[in-house]
């Protein structure tokens, strides 16, 4: 089975499904979950198209071009996942880099050998951390010389928070969160059906994009479950027929709260591992 | 350092044969984008101040990034012969950077937001899609564990649509032929 009719949902990020003020409320919403990327674009490729020479001569490289940093960066543009994240080691690695840039006092995770005092520092920087994520020094741009990091740091920091929360109300307070947990697990058994490496869901270009289409295609389920006769060539002209006509408020809300459901089972996911992790080493 | 750029593809537009057939393709795109919004809307005779814009913008993008093919999307499973079973227009990159010049209202501005959004978006792109075969494939296993249900009747569609499919190709051979 495949989802060609997505296609253009996935290439155009869903603008075409929408009316076009909508659109941009939608890609508003979309692009609001994309990390923030400090460097500056290219405007220009080196290479330029092969012109004839008399022509290319005056105005060849007007002014020093803007290029990628790092071979590094560029894949990290492409979609592919790098998979040194999926790495435990790595990831635990990246996350004490990003407390010790994030808060003020020093953390040495490495140094805390017994559970409890890593527990003790982790819940005293919630507050520091916080400080500095409403201020959001880490954007500042003197950290362009670290950018092949950027992107990892800036996921490990946008969960950071609320991580810490959950973590601290799952862990050492109990009679709140049992039965928030409790009433949301009848409709979370999805999350539990995801394949177990979901490491690489947080690490697609543009997840959000893809909690979308799912809202979009429930949208549409009634409908084709009531059709007897039904073959993709119908689906697609089905959909094709919706295009600018999708609701963006409905829609949106489908999709942030299955992303929200999502983030955080996935983060409970990273912190469970990393505490056995943890333990075992 | 926009402006150089593009008076550099408005002087050599004329001898070189590459940037005039990047032009055509981007000229037949510019006037079908959302013409259906006031904003780029034209009659027939005039030419709308925005779309000439915009026309700038791919243009100037396309010659100064030659290592991205402009896309009107769906290029290459339009090659694989999937054009009838997507019945999309053909979409691409005129999609983003209308709706760009549409907030930004600068051309200058609009060329910059592109570039930045392209390094994002530039691998959905590319010739392979392998980008987007993978977007595909994290749709798929998403649908699958949310909604299995769901999931079985496309696949029930999937197996009879593979005989339509099949014949479809050959009903498009034949008009093809005769």
């Amino acid at each position: 089975m495949n989802l060609y009719f997505t296609y253009r949902w996935l290439l155009l990020e869903c603008k075409r499904e929408f009316p076009f003020k909508e659109s941009l409320r939608v890609h508003e919403v979309m692009w609001a979950t994309l990390p923030i990327e400090n460097e500056p674009p290219e405007l220009c490729e080196e290479e330029l198209i092969p012109v004839t020479p008399d022509i290319n001569s005056p105005i060849h490289c007007p002014m020093p071009l803007q290029r990628l940093p790092s071979d590094d960066n560029r894949r990290r543009t492409m979609s592919c996942p790098p998979i040194c994240v999926n790495e435990p080691s790595n990831r635990r690695k990246f996350r004490q880099y990003s407390h010790s840039v994030v808060s003020s006092n020093e953390i040495n995770l490495s140094g805390s050998r017994s559970s409890s005092i890593y527990h003790q520092d982790f819940c005293s920087t919630i507050t520091s951390d916080e400080q500095q994520f409403h201020t959001s020094i880490r954007y500042d741009h003197n950290l362009n010389s670290l950018s092949t990091k950027c992107k990892q740091r800036g996921f490990e920091n946008s969960y950071s928070l609320s991580e810490i929360s959950e973590f601290d109300s799952e862990i050492f307070s109990t009679n709140i969160s049992s039965t928030t947990s409790s009433q949301q697990s009848t409709t979370l058994d999805w999350l539990t059906r995801l394949p177990r490496d979901i490491q690489i869901w947080l690490l697609d270009d543009n997840s959000f994009l893809l909690f979308l289409c799912i809202a979009i295609l429930s949208a549409h389920r009634q409908y084709l479950f009531k059709q007897k006769t039904l073959d993709q060539q119908d689906i697609a002209v089905h959909f094709d027929q919706h295009r600018r006509r999708h609701s963006a408020e409905k829609l949106l809300t489908v999709a942030r709260n299955l992303y929200e459901q999502y983030i955080q089972f996935a983060r409970k996911q990273r912190m469970l591992d990393d505490l056995n992790l943890f333990s075992v080493s | 350092m926009i402006s150089r750029l593009k008076k550099r593809w408005k002087k050599i537009e004329h001898p070189n044969e590459k940037i005039r057939a990047i032009m055509r393709a981007i000229h037949t795109d510019v006037v079908r984008t959302d013409r259906t919004f006031e904003f780029y809307a034209a009659s027939n005779n005039a030419s709308n101040a925005n779309i000439e814009a915009l026309f700038n913008i791919l243009v100037t993008f396309a010659v100064s990034h030659p290592s991205i093919p402009y896309c009107q999307g769906s290029r290459h499973l339009f090659d694989r012969g999937f054009r009838p079973l997507l019945r999309v227009h053909f979409v691409g990159m005129n999609e983003y950077a209308s709706t760009l010049l549409y907030v930004m209202r600068d051309e200058a501005l609009t060329y910059l937001s592109f570039c930045s959004i392209m390094r994002r978006i530039r691998a959905n792109f590319s010739v392979k899609g392998i980008a987007i075969a993978t977007k595909f494939q994290h749709l798929t296993v998403l649908l699958r564990a949310y909604d299995p249900v769901y999931w079985h009747l496309f696949e029930t569609c999937d197996a009879g649509s593979l005989i339509i499919s099949f014949s479809l190709f050959w009903y498009i051979l034949f008009c093809f032929f005769f």
